[in-house]
């Protein structure tokens, strides 16, 4: 067979390694689809620099076995490559997931309107503080299946974590390519993010917890906490 | 003490409590009002689950039977428990009602949303709502028809809504009365009262010290008063003394 007719271009794209090509000023030239997500997280001038401070002394390429994390994306190794003047690549390789294997207990899912639940924490919220607070949510997100209660739980103690900041936005959207797997069957993710300029850590724990009792996985950064819900219609 | 069966009126303070309910009202999660004794708690419930059954955790057995078989509950008396972590809340509607402060563990752990409602002293708009309401309620019960101006500074709130109607029905039934009343409650106060042997002496101020009070605080001076009164200045002035009211 004639390799003519295979696209490297195609493969590379959607490989599951992210890969962004720079220019010499660090402007990007090219990336991949999974360099498009984890832009969502990392800064692209901080991986030039890291691209720039590791490359080889000659043209050529250079593995680096170091862990990078990105808030939930977290990578073990790196690799810089070049082979002019005029670009430099850096593709990062996803440290394997041993997560648990996540179960549901059908019993506990309910068919919800989880901008409802959204809406009547932060009324509750308002009525101990007054901080501003932005919402940008999709009012078209269908029902999903979920523990209400515990995810209404969930949704109280991780906004009275922001109780001493002073602006709250909260952003509730679908992810695109992004899955969680429950019982061998990938459902989409639904990504909620509470973000301020600063929050209470002393519950992480519980949170994390509840969030886990109900198969989300949850993020905590010095000023934001993501949480990652399974979409599940039904099952 | 009777139940007290009360309208509500929406206040400012309660509107994120009122919304956050209608917005939960279809879900299957548990909420929890907490608030002192007759502030309209389980008034406000009614009025927005009037279909779901009410029961009292003072009687536990019945608490768990009807936790086993309803999906929907309203749980009043919720500080009544002693073990309340045995509860299982999972896929049900509960709305708890409790007088007292719960552990702040047991609240986080139980419900999902949780809700402290303020007591009447801090529903300034709501109270005169109520005023006017029991006020109403009270001209007619008692079968008055005149007009009357309640001084909210005399009210009580000790009890949230079960005193405050109280005191208003005091106020409209000393605004009412009149000499024969008046006469008759003496009468009753004093067959029951009428003891010891000076017992003339005890009991004139009952008549003096108001009659003296009012009668300074309408005329202002005492030589005015005097002559109202058809006394001596002097002797007024010594009764003045007499109750310190000089």
């Amino acid at each position: 067979m004639n390799t003519n007719s295979i696209d490297f271009a195609f493969l590379i794209d959607c490989d599951i390694s992210p890969l962004i090509v720079f220019n010499h000023k660090g402007q990007i030239v090219w990336l991949n689809e999974s360099a498009e997500i984890l832009l969502g997280y990392a800064d692209h001038r901080e991986l030039f620099e890291i691209a720039l401070n590791n490359a080889s002394k000659d043209f050529g390429h250079k593995n680096i076995m170091r862990e990078l994390h990105y808030k939930q994306l977290n990578f073990y190794a790196f690799q810089i490559a070049y082979k002019c003047e005029e670009w430099i690549s850096i593709r990062l390789f996803y440290r394997p997931r041993s997560n648990k294997e996540l179960h549901i207990d059908s019993k506990k899912l309910m068919p919800t309107n989880i901008n409802l639940i959204l809406e009547a924490t932060i009324s509750m919220f308002h009525m101990q503080f007054k901080n501003n607070l932005k919402l940008f949510v999709d009012q078209d997100i269908p029902n999903i299946s979920m523990d209400q209660n515990s995810f209404s739980k969930l949704l109280r103690k991780a906004l009275n974590s922001f109780s001493n900041s002073d602006n709250i936005e909260i952003s509730l959207k679908m992810t695109i390519g992004e899955f969680i797997k429950i019982d061998g069957k990938r459902y989409p993710i639904l990504r909620l993010k509470f973000k301020s300029n600063e929050r209470l850590s002393k519950d992480d724990k519980d949170i994390e917890n509840i969030a886990n009792s109900i198969q989300v996985i949850s993020f905590f950064e010095e000023k934001y906490i993501v949480f990652d819900i399974p979409f599940i219609k039904s099952l | 003490m009777s139940k007290i069966e009360y309208i509500s009126f929406r206040s400012p303070e309660l509107t994120n409590i009122i919304r956050g309910l209608e917005l939960t009202h279809e879900l299957y999660v548990a909420t929890i009002l907490i608030g002192e004794p007759y502030i309209g708690k389980r008034t406000l419930i009614r009025q927005i689950f009037p279909d779901i059954p009410q029961i009292s955790a003072k009687d536990k057995k019945e608490l768990e039977t009807a936790l086993n078989i309803e999906e929907s509950l309203v749980i009043t008396d919720f500080e009544e428990l002693d073990n309340p972590d045995k509860l299982d809340f999972q896929n049900k509607r509960v709305i708890a009602i409790a007088n007292k402060t719960i552990s702040s563990r047991v609240l986080d752990d139980k419900f999902a949303f949780i809700y402290k409602v303020p007591p009447l002293k801090e529903r300034k708009s709501e109270l005169k709502e109520f005023i006017s309401y029991f006020l109403k309620k009270a001209k007619e019960d008692l079968m008055v028809d005149i007009d009357i101006t309640i001084d909210s500074k005399r009210l009580d709130l000790s009890k949230n809504l079960l005193s405050l109607r109280a005191s208003i029905y005091k106020e409209v039934l000393i605004n009412s009365m009149g000499f024969k009343d008046i006469e008759e409650v003496l009468k009753s106060f004093f067959y029951k009262s009428l003891d010891g042997d000076n017992a003339y002496r005890d009991n004139l101020p009952l008549f003096e010290r108001p009659l003296l009070k009012s009668g300074l605080n309408r005329y202002g001076s005492q030589l005015k008063l005097s002559k109202v009164l058809g006394i001596n200045r002097n002797t007024l002035r010594k009764k003045l003394n007499e109750y310190q009211l000089d």
